[in-house]
Formats: C-alpha cells, structure tokens, sequence
C-alpha cells in the first residue's frame, strides 16, 4: 500500500483507555495491533447485501470450478422432459 | 440457432434426473410439479434463444469478475416478483451452455435483502461490548 502522511499528531488515552481520531473519514475501521505495538486501522463501508443467497453462491462456485475442469454433465434432453410433463 | 444444456454441478443433475423419474411414476408433489415445469420451460427458451424475452437474461458483472468468465442469470417466470432463477455460462463448447446453479425461491423479496446492509470484512461484536459495566457512565 502506498500512501503519504497527511496528518500526525500525537494523542494519549483516557481512564478508558479511549483517544479520539481527528477528522476520522469514515465510521468504521479494522483495527490490527501489531506485535510491536504498532496499531493500523483500515476504513471499512458499508455495502449493499448479497442478492444471492450463500448457498446459491456456493453452488455457482463449485459449478466453476467443475466446468472449468471440464467436468459437466451430459447434455440434458430438455424437449423430453417439455414432452414428459405435457403427457 | 439452438445450444445444448449441461448442468455444471452434480447435485442439480440428480435433482432434475430425480423430478423426471417422479414425474414418469407420477409422483411429483404440486410444488415439484411447478417447479419442474417452470425449469424445464426455462431451459427450452434458453437452448432456443438465450436471449428470450421471458428470461430476462442479464450478465452479473460481480460475478463475472470474481469468477474470471461471463456469468448470466435468468429468470424461471416472468413478471413476478420472486421468482426462481437460473445462473448459467456459455460452453463448454461452442453452442453449449452450462447451467451453474439453480434457486428456486430467491431470498430477497421476504427478507429485504436488497435493502440490507452489512459490514465489509468487518468482525462480529466483540463479547465484550455486551458487558453491561462497558455502558455504565462515569459520573
């Protein structure tokens, strides 16, 4: 990641152990604490939810991975089945 | 121009190998029955014309690009609202399609789904937070 400072400051904890972020862009943040005690906050949004239900995503996934191995059924005789449920 | 069907998962063959047998023993419940007539309608018009006026066929550019290759998503009825789909991808070969998956009841109409949002890559709560001490106020 490539970025340049645009601010820094210095701030200290309260009793709680909470400091305010200055003109914090956005409501969210993924917090990482480093184990030198480095601690790197990432925004997070929030985005719209899924149209597409997990199991559906699932199976639209396995289905990929299958036809890009070339593994597919055999060719589904759908005119039979128009015919089947017709009679 | 007509294209021949394949099913792209293992599981969806035998669902619809498993609706047809039932259906020649007469065994098929009335949602099955429904179920299978609006699929195999859906896959007549799609190895006609995957361009069907009642599919109502449109890529999904999220999954395109997640998955590397077009995806499509039709749907089982026409002009109603919560209605099944069938997400499928051309070939293996040319004049083929693949049907990747198949959902009969989308989620979205009931729950709202479309209207939902949700943290990105963001962890649940910490148990923490549900501390009731955490809320209490310093005077």
């Amino acid at each position: 990641m490539v970025t340049t400072i645009e601010k820094e400051y210095t701030v200290h904890l309260d009793t709680k152990n909470r400091f305010t972020l200055r003109g914090a862009k956005t409501r969210f943040y993924r917090v990482k604490v480093l184990k030198g005690g480095h601690v790197v906050l990432s925004p997070q949004k929030l985005v719209p939810g899924s149209k597409i239900s997990k199991d559906t995503l699932c199976q639209i996934a396995e289905s990929i991975r299958n036809f890009k191995r070339g593994r597919v059924s055999g060719p589904i005789d759908v005119a039979a089945a128009r015919e089947l449920l017709r009679g | 121009m007509t294209f021949q069907i394949f099913m792209g998962h293992p599981e969806m063959e035998a669902l619809w190998k498993e609706l047809l047998d039932k259906s020649r023993r007469n065994k098929l419940s009335s949602d099955e029955r429904e179920f299978l007539d609006k699929w195999s309608k859906a896959l007549g018009y799609l190895s006609q014309n995957p361009k069907h006026p009642g599919l109502q066929t449109h890529e999904i550019d999220d999954l395109s690009r997640k998955f590397g290759m077009k995806v499509w998503q039709s749907y089982l009825e026409n002009n109603t609202p919560g209605a099944g789909r069938i997400f499928w991808a051309y070939g293996p070969d040319r004049r083929q399609i693949t049907i990747l998956a198949v959902e009969r009841h989308p989620e979205s109409g009931k729950r709202k789904a479309y209207e939902r949002v949700h943290l990105s890559r963001f962890p649940k709560p910490a148990a923490s937070s549900e501390n009731p001490r955490d809320k209490r106020r310093l005077p």
